[in-house]
């Protein structure tokens, strides 16, 4: 009765890998397959010959940043009217029958194109395909505007983009760090000092990150505003010093222990052949655990990928592209956090998000199992 | 521990540069932790008293204290520890007692890893999407404790793992030896031996917990509920979510600022506790064990 | 183990009146400090606050997640639709007025922008303060997120639908906008009037229909001010007799008092 209550503690196991994943692909698929614009009707003049609108031509046309001409329209100014501004022009008391006689004086404007339920589009109105292409949407354009009506723009790579980057800063941090600290825990410290030091590691691994983000702001980002001259010191850089220093113990720890577990024998042969203590960490241990130096990175970089807080206090958020240590980016992470408890349930805002989340468990699965199957004794966490 | 040479091994000089110079580094680490704790003492300091502990906010979030958000963060956490411990510890007792240690065994060691590798918030998307929406218990304290329960199953998992494993196998072999199944050896002789092993991984994963934010914000958090929690249904505030409002909403950040210090300093000192506490022990009974 | 087990019902079998608020992030100060002060003199119902932008409030109305949406601008007409065919009758109640300030940082010279002023900056074709007749000093532009009610009445009111340029920082809370604001010379950034204080400085706005401005403080300037705007409460008709007692003291002397030492226009 025992064994199987637990045999059955360890299939949730399961259970709980599968859900996620389930999850995960379940609300973020919609993502790929839904359009934003679901239930609205694009339509224009009768008179206009414009039939179809890819979806950048037609966002533009209702930023008003693009004429007609360039489409093949008339030579007349657009007017944009959609749900979403129609209080513009009505404003927000209005009935259902000041509406409708508001839209119907508006369809005899030749420039105009709306963006309406099939209920309230005028009669007049001719309907045009508008092309959503989700894939395109998502990973061919690099703006990120998710609430933006009727089109929003969900170009993921300024955050993919923003997290590789923080993550390649932290880890420039990290690895080296982390090595060296290994090394002198493993060869140099004192020996009644050992424990000692791996609780040091435990203590800086465990900090809250909400705790190590909120000193960054008040110590970190000033700082580095003036020692760089910056207008403001909210950059990768700064997420990227403190997520690699949060880091380190995780990289050192995992080192360490390989550092170890480097066979007697070749240890011992090396210092039989006369070889000082640095010569064979040098040459013999550390070319030993290659393997187990490359798990520790890995694992060190999904570990940077999926932290939130630090990020979301220090690194600016602006969803661009970085273009140096010292842009400001926005993460997969710290958007998520930022965003989700604003979308709606069920929105195309709540799907692209879980879309994201899709990429980041992915992306961290990926790195988790490439590491395990390097090094498959390692233990990961 | 690595296999070092005797005392007085041959040494170039550029190799003492070397030592001295990772020596250097590596206790730099130290100090770098003494200046952020140092420094939240010292700004925070001010602001801890007995009040602060015990009372409400007051005046927007500007004065008073922190007690409904810290109550609230030990109900969720010792919960969700609750949880986690239970499903836990019995998936590591089969991992390490009870399994064929075939396949599945190795299927699911593998997804453990797996698992510990998922960054906390996409936990929280998928409590959000499991608990809040899909199961319909809303924002609470039971889709929070949940969420963060699954959270700190690997953690909990391997610490059971090693925790059982480590128990002398010749007891165990005594004891089956003698006649008893399996379950009976865990339950009298296993489990009693590794329980001071298991309390350790539980204080640890506990102060792990109580520093969540991410998995929190959108399953159990809400910004301002000044009472203590009545009902596993209800919301409830959270001390790590209360640092990051007043970090980033107080309307006078001016005001805020020094019951941000004391808060963080609440939080940073809770886990810090916790934490040693458990490291301290998990090394004493290492040492133990391997005499 | 039968104690704590009894103990363990107990406290998940006592409901107790609980109202939740749920909603903008520009009305959550105001209906934190409502809550405070009503129950600083009553223990009853209790009352949750809780942000997320005024989108997530109102769905959360829709669903019955939330007793009352705090929402920073009137329901979309997608959203009146929905309410509308949901059959159920929602009641809209202003509670206050918020004033929105264009603010930067004390030691920039410049004390008035136009509304083509501000749609240059923030679409990103004037990126320096000297084409403003400014210090030479690049535009550190800041925004509001992106699902914030605040956001989207900026975007629709002075942008009119134009969207930001990608190099603005989106920062998800007002308390580390002002910080980065007070912090950083060439910033620029728009925010509730509630959260301003003496280490930023309030412009005067002005547009074809409005002369410059201060942001109005009273209700007697709000006419000629173009960034101000009601901030709402939306809970369904039928749960009006619970509320009562709460709406009764936020429409109160009292409450409005409240009201303007937060920092809006009651």
């Amino acid at each position: 009765m025992t064994i199987g209550a637990f045999r059955a503690s360890a299939l949730t196991i399961i259970l709980m890998l599968a859900g996620i994943t389930l999850f995960l692909f379940r609300e973020g698929i919609p993502a790929l397959t839904r359009e934003p614009f679901e239930g609205l009707v694009f339509a224009v003049h009768p008179q206009n010959p414009v039939q179809k609108l890819s979806a950048e031509d037609c966002r533009a046309l209702f930023q008003k940043n693009l004429e007609w001409p360039a489409v093949g329209g008339p030579s007349v100014p657009v007017l944009p009217i959609h749900l979403y501004n129609l209080e513009r022009y009505v404003g927000s008391q209005a009935t259902p029958e000041k509406i409708r006689v508001f839209l119907d004086s508006m369809a005899q404007v030749p420039g105009i194109i709306v963006a309406l339920p099939r209920q309230w589009l005028p009669k007049s109105l001719r309907p045009i395909t508008v092309k959503w292409s989700a894939w395109e949407a998502l990973l061919a354009r690099v703006r990120w505007s998710p609430t933006y009506e009727p089109l929003p723009e969900v170009g993921i790579w300024p955050l993919l983009l923003g997290s590789l980057w923080v993550t390649f800063l932290g880890l420039l941090i990290t690895i080296p760090l982390g090595v060296v600290m290994a090394i002198y825990t493993a060869e140099f410290l004192p020996r009644s000092l050992y424990y000692p030091m791996k609780v040091l590691w435990e203590v800086v691994a465990g900090l809250p990150s909400v705790v190590v983000g909120f000193w960054g702001l008040v110590v970190l980002v000033p700082w580095l505003q003036k020692a760089f001259h910056l207008t403001t010191g909210e950059t990768a850089l700064a997420a990227a010093i403190l997520l690699g220093w949060m880091t380190i113990p995780l990289m050192a720890s995992l080192t360490e222990e390989s550092l170890s577990n480097v066979p007697r024998l070749l240890v011992e042969a090396s210092y039989g052949l006369g070889a000082t203590t640095w010569q064979t960490i040098l040459r013999v241990k550390l070319p030993a655990i290659r393997a187990s130096l490359l798990t520790a990175s890995l694992l060190s970089a999904g570990r940077i990928l999926g932290e939130t807080m630090i990020v979301l206090i220090v690194s600016g958020n602006a969803p661009v592209i970085p273009t140096s240590p010292l842009s400001p980016v926005r993460t997969l992470p710290a958007t998520l956090a930022a965003e989700l408890g604003e979308a709606p349930v069920g929105s195309y805002h709540y799907h692209t998000l879980f879309f994201l989340g899709l990429i980041l468990f992915l992306l961290t699965l990926i790195l988790n199992i490439l590491a395990y199957v390097i090094a498959p004794s390692e233990k990961a966490a | 521990m690595s296999l070092r040479l005797p005392k007085k091994p041959r040494r170039r000089w550029g190799e003492t540069l070397l030592t001295l110079l990772i020596a250097a580094i590596s206790w730099s680490m130290l100090i770098a932790l003494l200046g952020v704790i140092g420094f939240l003492v010292y700004r925070g300091g001010k602001v801890i008293s007995w009040e602060f502990i015990t009372t409400s906010m007051r005046e927007g979030m500007q004065a008073g204290g922190i007690a409904p958000p810290l109550v609230g963060s030990l109900w969720v956490a010792t919960l969700a520890l609750l949880i986690g411990a239970l499903l836990g510890t019995a998936t590591g007792a089969y991992l390490s007692e009870f399994s064929a240690k075939g396949r599945l065994h190795r299927l699911i060691e593998l997804l453990v890893t797996t698992l510990a590798g998922i960054p906390s918030v996409v936990y929280g998307l998928f409590g959000l999407a499991l608990f809040v929406v899909a199961i319909g218990l809303g924002a609470s304290i039971l889709a929070g404790a949940l969420t963060l329960s699954l959270l700190s199953l690997p953690i909990l998992i391997r610490n059971a793992q090693e925790a059982f494993s480590g128990v002398s196998q010749e007891l165990k072999l005594a004891s089956l030896g003698m006649g008893a199944s399996p379950a009976q050896t865990f339950w009298r002789i296993t489990i009693r031996i590794a329980f001071a092993r298991l309390i350790t991984g539980y204080v640890l994963a506990m102060g792990r917990l109580l520093g969540e934010t991410a998995p929190i914000l959108f399953t159990v958090a809400a910004y301002y509920l000044p009472a203590y929690p009545h009902s596993p249904l209800e919301p409830t505030m959270m001390l790590p979510y209360h640092l990051y409002a007043l970090i980033t909403s107080g309307t006078n950040v001016a005001r805020t600022y020094p019951m941000a210090f004391g808060a963080a300093l609440v939080l940073v000192s809770l886990t810090l506790l916790l934490t040693i506490v458990a490291a301290i022990l998990r090394f004493r009974l290492k040492k133990h064990l391997h005499v | 183990m039968r104690i704590w087990g009894t103990l363990l019902l107990l406290w998940g079998c006592a409901p107790r009146k609980l109202i939740t608020i749920k909603g903008s992030d520009t009305v959550l100060p105001v209906s934190q400090a409502l809550a405070e002060a009503y129950l600083a003199k009553r223990s009853e119902p209790l009352i949750s606050v809780t942000g997320g932008g005024s989108g997530v409030g109102i769905a959360a109305l829709l669903n019955g997640d939330t007793d009352i949406a705090m929402s920073s601008r009137p329901l979309k007409l997608a959203e009146r639709i929905r309410l509308t065919s949901a059959r159920r009758t929602f009641v809209e109640d202003t509670i206050a007025w918020d004033v929105l300030a264009v603010c930067v940082h004390p030691s920039n010279p410049i004390s008035h922008l136009s509304r083509e002023n501000l749609v240059a900056i923030y679409t990103g074709s004037v990126t320096n303060w000297k084409d403003l007749g400014g210090p030479d000093l690049p535009i550190v532009v800041y925004s509001r997120e992106s699902s914030s009610g605040t956001f989207e009445f900026f975007r629709e009111h002075v942008l009119q639908g134009k969207d930001f340029a990608p190099s603005v920082r989106f920062i998800p809370a007002t308390g580390t906008l002002v910080q980065s604001i007070a912090q950083t010379p060439g910033a620029i950034g728009y925010l509730g009037i509630a959260y301003v204080n003496p280490t930023i400085k309030p412009l005067a706005i002005s547009d074809e229909a409005h002369p410059p401005a201060l942001p109005a403080r009273d209700r007697a300037s709000l006419e000629s001010y173009l960034l101000a705007r009601p901030l709402f409460y939306y809970y369904e008709e039928k749960a009006q007799a619970q509320l009562a007692a709460f709406l009764e003291f936020i429409h109160s002397p009292e409450g409005k008092a409240v009201i303007a030492k937060v920092g809006y226009v009651p």
